[in-house]
């Protein structure tokens, strides 16, 4: 179980910095969504801008699969980070461990305010593939933990675009468009270690 | 027994790989269209409160990107003499890069250090959250003049300068009267005015593909349901509506072939001139025949990629062995505007050309690889898609107006025959002139061309 709720304080001053942010309005972000998809009882900042923390079915369904998503990252990487001998996966893993926690924080505010249950423990398919890769070891775990975080990171990369089209919560949208650079490097960092791991005529030096 | 063994040990296997391969399913509506939660009228309020933010957004976009004033060519006129041609370069550089420091660097460094200028990089739809057809002004008035057909929304504008969009209504050339030229009489054909401006020039067949491509069908943006951006209940749209007198006015929509809608690049209308030469159609879908795609845009109303949603707004399935052909012979026979400097072999004539025209074909040819895809002698066509890889340039998932840039993969290689009638350029129309065009491709394909064979392409591409 990852995901800890933080403390009150510390969604008050992250809704306070967002909401600063989210005046300054620039092309470079998200946009206006939709309003075919806000729902009926929709407050309003102003006329057709639906005010912060006003959350339609898509940044929920968002906020749910990315949590899981999310936390798994961190109880892979960890696992990952005792089980694996190898180099590159041992950092890659650091590296997961480090960016997702963070992401993580940001991530549970947001479920939070959006009302959303408190998740525990790891959902049942993460929670059977982390049980497949504890009885691995060696190379075999190191090939199946990346294969794992390809698929992934594929799937919250999808996921962050699923949110930056069809959200409503412009805050929200805005962490989705911060983090999705990310994780694709994530994503090209992780098809770089798998290389390392099953050299092919195609990656060789 | 062993048979039993045999079995159970599949089911072990299969569960243990899919749950490796599948840790996560993404939201159906990450590729269906969803369908509205609220009713029309307070979608159609929110949407037009939004709409002057919406506008200045992208106005803002544009500004930051591209210098969008009024610089034509001298003594240059698009093919029915009635619009000028803008010249100049309009992508705008980075502070403290120019077009040579910039492409005397690596694409490591220039994506490293952010300088990519941004107008190179994809261009967002207006909206992309909605997406959707959007027209232009001259489109919208002249169907609404003769047809009292509806092609505005409630949501956006069309957000280029007329400037930058092809002369309307643009001339129409027939395959089967070159000797005529220009058959368009400087009218926008529409299902009004169509059989009295064509009967004689076209044979029956040709009449009735004129006729079904000028007949309106429910599209995404343009029905009767509560799922639409036009204020009243929509007839639908054309296929001319975009591909305006088979050329283009600049349209724009998304691609149909990208989920989710975030990452659904731009699309330009492509002209239809020449397309009896083409062998690929659309942009990513590489469809064989411009018979199926014909018919299969009818079967999505109008490039949304959703057979299920465009269901429920009434779809037209024209009879392949019957309509389908017949808007394909209409669309076969729109030739490309006369080129009277170019020979058959689709060089230039050089008892016609200017020097600097035949210095640009040389560039062509040679240093500036354009003919390795833009073949002269097969209507600057290579019936094939191309990966330029742009994203060597930047960094990818960044976020521009709702459109997340991503790499493009590989695109289908336009013609240049008639290129100086069509911009904006490239498929999602990032580029404004020809001069952008030809700093684009000095950049990508790191061809380090100098200003005057930089200039001569440009004279050649407008001799095309």
């Amino acid at each position: 179980m990852m995901l800890r709720l933080v403390p009150m304080s510390l969604v008050a001053v992250v809704a306070v910095l967002s909401t600063a942010a989210a005046q300054t309005a620039s092309p470079r972000g998200p946009g206006q969504g939709n309003p075919a998809g806000t729902p009926a009882g929709t407050r309003e900042a102003t006329a057709g801008m639906p005010a912060p923390r006003q959350f339609n079915q898509a940044d929920r369904t968002f906020l749910e699969l990315a949590t899981k998503g999310a936390n798994a990252e961190v109880e892979f990487a960890q696992l990952a980070e005792r089980m694996s001998r190898d180099t590159a996966v041992k950092q890659f893993a650091e590296r997961m461990t480090r960016e997702h926690q963070e992401a993580n924080k940001r991530i549970a505010t947001f479920a939070h305010n959006a009302g959303l249950p408190p998740m525990q423990g790891l959902d049942p398919d993460h929670q059977a593939l982390h049980d497949r890769l504890s009885k691995l070891q060696g190379a075999a775990f190191d090939r199946a933990y990346v294969d794992s975080q390809i698929a992934d990171h594929q799937v919250m990369a999808q996921l962050l675009e699923y949110e930056i089209g069809s959200g409503q919560d412009k805050e929200l949208k805005g962490l989705a468009a911060e983090l999705l650079p990310t994780i694709l490097d994530h994503l090209q960092t992780a098809d770089g270690v798998l290389a390392t791991l099953t050299p092919t005529v195609a990656n060789r030096r | 027994m062993v048979r039993h063994l045999r079995a159970a040990l599949l089911v072990v296997l299969a569960s243990s790989g899919a749950a490796l391969a599948v840790a996560q399913s993404l939201p159906p509506d990450a590729s269906y269209r969803p369908l509205p939660v609220a009713p029309l009228a307070e979608v159609k309020a929110a949407d037009e409160a939004q709409k002057a933010e919406v506008m200045r957004l992208q106005r803002l976009l544009l500004e930051e990107r591209l210098d969008l004033s009024d610089r034509p060519m001298p003594n240059a006129m698009m093919s029915g003499g009635r619009k000028r041609i803008q010249d100049g370069v309009r992508v705008k550089l980075r502070q403290g890069t120019t077009w040579d420091s910039l492409a005397s660097l690596t694409p490591d460094e220039i994506r490293n250090r952010g300088l990519l200028p941004a107008g190179f990089m994809p261009l967002p739809h207006v909206k992309q959250a909605t997406g959707g057809q959007v027209f232009p002004t001259n489109q919208i008035d002249e169907i609404a003049r003769q047809e009292q057909r509806n092609l505005r929304r409630f949501d956006v504008d069309f957000d280029l300068p007329d400037l930058f969009t092809p002369e309307f209504p643009p001339p129409i050339f027939l395959t089967t009267h070159p000797e005529l030229g220009d058959v368009s009489r400087g009218e926008l054909l529409t299902i009004k005015n169509y059989y009295h401006l064509m009967v004689g020039f076209l044979t029956p067949v040709q009449l009735e593909g004129l006729r079904l491509l000028l007949t309106p069908f429910p599209q995404e943006e343009f029905n009767q349901t509560e799922d639409r951006k036009s204020a009243d209940q929509s007839l639908g749209v054309t296929c001319l509506d975009c591909h305006a007198n088979f050329h283009t006015n600049a349209a724009f929509h998304q691609t149909p072939d990208v989920r989710p809608q975030a990452a659904r690049f731009r699309l330009d209308t492509v002209s239809l001139r020449g397309l009896f030469n083409q062998q690929i159609h659309g942009s990513k879908r590489s469809l064989r025949s411009v018979e199926d795609f014909t018919q299969f845009e009818q079967r999505t109303a109008y490039f949304n990629g959703d057979h299920v949603s465009a269901q429920r707004k009434g779809v037209n399935l024209p009879d392949r062995f019957d309509q389908v052909p017949m808007m394909a012979q209409m669309q076969n026979i729109i030739d490309f505007p006369p080129a009277p400097k170019l020979l058959p072999t689709g060089r230039l004539d050089p008892s016609k050309a200017t020097q600097q025209e035949l210095a640009g074909e040389q560039v062509f040819l040679g240093k500036g690889q354009c003919a390795a895809c833009h073949v002269p002698q097969t209507s600057f066509l290579d019936n094939n898609m191309h990966d330029l890889h742009l994203e060597r340039f930047y960094k990818i998932g960044q976020t521009s107006n709702g459109l997340v840039m991503l790499p493009d993969g590989p695109i289908k290689t336009f013609t240049l025959r008639g290129i100086k009638d069509s911009p904006p350029y490239m498929h999602d129309g990032r580029l404004l002139t020809l001069p952008d065009t030809v700093e684009f491709f000095n950049l990508v394909l790191g061809l380090k061309l100098t200003q005057p064979e930089k200039e001569s392409l440009v004279a050649y591409m407008l001799a095309l």
